[in-house]
């Protein structure tokens, strides 16, 4: 009964089965062999298995999943499928992780009251195992943050001093460290050096910072005012400090070497901008600081109505491991780290931009709330500046119309209404990616490598999941934005088939962490 | 309520809710509108629908798989897991697991049919052709060259 099957509910069966067994199946009888002759899939796959790429893939995969990954090749990330899921058991006492070119860092609190790092190898599409693993030692002192960026062997350890005294200041430190010493010497005896900036505060500050390149950046908050501090690692030069109002520098990002992005909004018309900020280090030999100089400001479209509070900041988490130098790469040889697949590079680099407004008169009603997202193409920016390299300001009609650089999406579908919303969108590359409602994964890729143009309609029936965005969106007038807002980035949405039970998220460029919801200590690594 | 009859003359029943589990009586359901009128199913025997209606029943509560996850399936990943309620009801002899099957097909409840193709896929993992044929009762209809000549295919894609 099964031989006389229709063909369609064959092809249901085989695709269940691994290239082995469909090979098996084809001599059974005639009409199995026609149900996977027919079938470009099931034929694609056999393709596979006499192509030797299957061992080219260890550990315990079948063959699907290769086909899965191949495919992921050819087209690009169509649907979210992963090649390789594993678990992770975080340590007791780990607070926070962070990841950089596959390796992850867990920041742990011992009971002793001092931080142990430890980190582990993610794996890979190629080592499908996370095997090693290593752990630095106590860390005495007040363990404030870490940064890493594993293209450039660096971490980047965040120490707070607060002076209780009459003047109240506050000093954080960083200590760099090379990442790849610290395996082989895990006493972290291989300072490279630290930097230090000084300021007053009567509490601990929240500080953002960011690396890219030799040049690290911190924000914290002091008073009414926000200051950013630059730092050049490499030299161990303190390039620049910028302090402004709180809301004329609410973010920052690096979008190369020299040159910054920080948003702002004036505060009388409550127009929201970007500004690109080049900085050079003054003086010779770098000694002395100077200050950044405006090139450009970009202006946001104008809001609908004046809101009681508007808020602009970047999101975007995808300039660490972003500079691969050779004299890093070689470092990495001994690490089962994939180097070539973890360089996005900074033309591509986008910016993901959260408005968040507040309609006046509610307090703390969510629904008063209303986020934006925006996602801009940094190259664009750098370009506009480029031409004229006078302060200029360009309004939002100017620096969209006709470059497709932006797009925009209405925020509250999403979730983000969560306690501790640590990671709830995130950017690497040209992949953002959050988390619905019902906690299934949600993904924007804007990586138009794999995006077949023109085919639209076809790529629409074949895989409807993913939806390419050719057309420009339009905002309509008075929703958000005053005028008409046109908006084009080509970008897919990809979301996943079955609801994922997860609480957060994060991405690089080859896996997805996710922090299950049930238990806090666990978290998923999907390999992509 | 909705009236299914099906080709041995039975009529059954049912909750809407549960009848639309099928997109091909909700979709007949949609064209008719409201109306009592029974409808036919005349591929489907009162023992396979008696039993493809407890399935429909069971998952009543589920929202439907849109157009966009049925269309995205064939590239979504695979696995042969089956669910705990799915598992013990699809425990039925052969015959009524491939009525079940092709009753699935053409009353268009996908995931059902989901759950009867890992079966059967299930069922074929880790045999020989001729193990395939003997647990399925299929006569091989191939000549004793063709074999050779499939065989030798397949070699390549073996050995590599």
């Amino acid at each position: 009964m099964v031989s006389t099957f229709p063909k369609l509910v064959l092809r249901r069966i085989f695709y269940y089965l691994t290239p082995q067994e469909l090979l098996t199946c084809t001599l059974v009888c005639k009409n199995f062999l026609r149900a996977f002759r027919v079938d470009p899939i099931l034929k694609h796959r056999i393709d596979l298995l006499a192509s030797g790429f299957i061992d080219a893939w260890p550990g315990e995969r079948t063959g699907d999943d290769i086909f899965q990954s191949h495919r992921r090749l050819q087209e690009g990330w169509w649907n979210l499928t992963w090649s390789g899921k594993m678990k992770i058991t975080l340590l007791p006492g780990c607070f926070d992780i962070r990841t950089s070119g596959g390796i992850l860092c867990q920041l742990i609190t011992t009971p002793h009251n001092t931080n142990v790092l430890s980190f582990t190898h993610l794996p890979t599409r190629n080592h499908y195992d996370c095997a090693s693993s290593w752990r630095s030692p106590e860390l005495r002192g007040n363990l404030f943050d870490v940064l890493m960026d594993a293209g450039q062997d660096l971490l980047i350890m965040m120490e707070i001093k607060a002076d209780a005294g009459l003047l109240q200041t506050c000093s954080v430190r960083l200590h760099l460290f090379s990442l790849s010493a610290i395996k082989t010497h895990p006493e972290f005896r291989t300072n490279v050096g630290y930097l230090e900036h000084e300021f007053r505060s009567p509490k601990m500050p929240t500080i953002k910072t960011r690396v890219f390149g030799s040049h690290v950046g911190a924000l914290h908050t002091l008073g009414d005012d926000n200051e950013l501090v630059l730092w050049n690692w490499r030299k161990g030069t303190k390039i620049s400090v910028l302090r402004m109002p709180r809301s004329q520098l609410q973010s920052f990002v690096f979008v190369s070497e020299k040159l910054i992005v920080i948003t702002s909004v004036h505060p009388g018309t409550g127009v929201a901008s970007l500004q690109l900020l080049s900085f050079t280090e003054g003086g010779r030999l770098g000694m002395r600081e100077s200050r950044p100089r405006l090139l450009a400001e970009f202006q946001l479209p104008i809001l609908a109505r004046p809101f009681a509070f508007t808020h602009v900041t970047f999101t975007t988490d995808c300039a660490p491991s972003s500079q691969m130098t050779p004299t890093t790469l070689a470092n990495h040889n001994d690490w089962t780290h994939d180097a070539r697949t973890s360089v996005p590079a900074f033309e591509h680099q986008l910016l993901h931009l959260t408005i968040t407004v507040k309609k006046p008169g509610f307090r703390t009603a969510p629904a008063a709330m209303r986020r934006m997202s925006l996602f801009v193409h940094a190259r664009h920016l750098v370009q506009f500046s480029d031409t004229s390299l006078r302060h200029a300001i360009i309004s939002w009609d100017r620096w969209s119309e006709g470059t497709r650089m932006v797009t925009t999406f209405p925020n509250n579908q999403w979730t983000a209404q969560r306690a501790t919303p640590k990671r709830v969108g995130h950017l690497h590359g040209q992949r953002y990616m959050t988390l619905l409602e019902n906690g299934s994964l949600f993904m924007l890729d804007f990586n138009t490598v794999g995006f077949r143009r023109g085919k639209d309609k076809t790529l629409l029936s074949a895989t409807a999941h993913a939806h390419p965005q050719h057309m420009p969106r339009t905002i309509a007038a008075g929703a958000l934005f005053k005028e008409e807002v046109t908006t084009a980035l080509p970008y897919r949405q990809i979301a996943t088939y079955e609801a994922f039970k997860y609480s957060d998220l994060m991405i690089d460029d080859e896996r997805i962490i996710a922090f299950s919801r049930a238990k806090p200590n666990e978290i998923d690594i999907f390999i992509v | 309520m909705v009236n299914l009859v099906t080709s041995d003359n039975e009529s059954f029943t049912v909750e809407k809710a549960v009848a639309s589990r099928s997109v091909l009586i909700k979709n007949m359901l949609e064209d008719v509108g409201e109306s009592d009128q029974p409808i036919p199913l005349p591929n489907v025997t009162a023992s396979v629908l008696k039993k493809v209606l407890e399935y429909c029943d069971h998952h009543k509560n589920e929202p439907m798989p849109t157009s966009e996850d049925l269309a995205a399936e064939d590239t979504r990943k695979r696995t042969t897991d089956i669910g705990e309620w799915d598992q013990k009801f699809i425990q039925v002899d052969q015959e009524m697991l491939f009525e079940i099957i092709l009753a699935a097909n053409y009353l268009d409840i996908k995931p059902l049919l989901d759950v009867g193709c890992k079966t059967v896929a299930n069922m074929i993992k880790g045999k020989t052709p001729e193990e395939i044929r003997k647990l399925f009762n299929i006569v091989n209809d191939f000549t004793p060259e063709e074999e050779a000549q499939i065989k030798k295919e397949n070699e390549w894609a073996e050995d590599r």
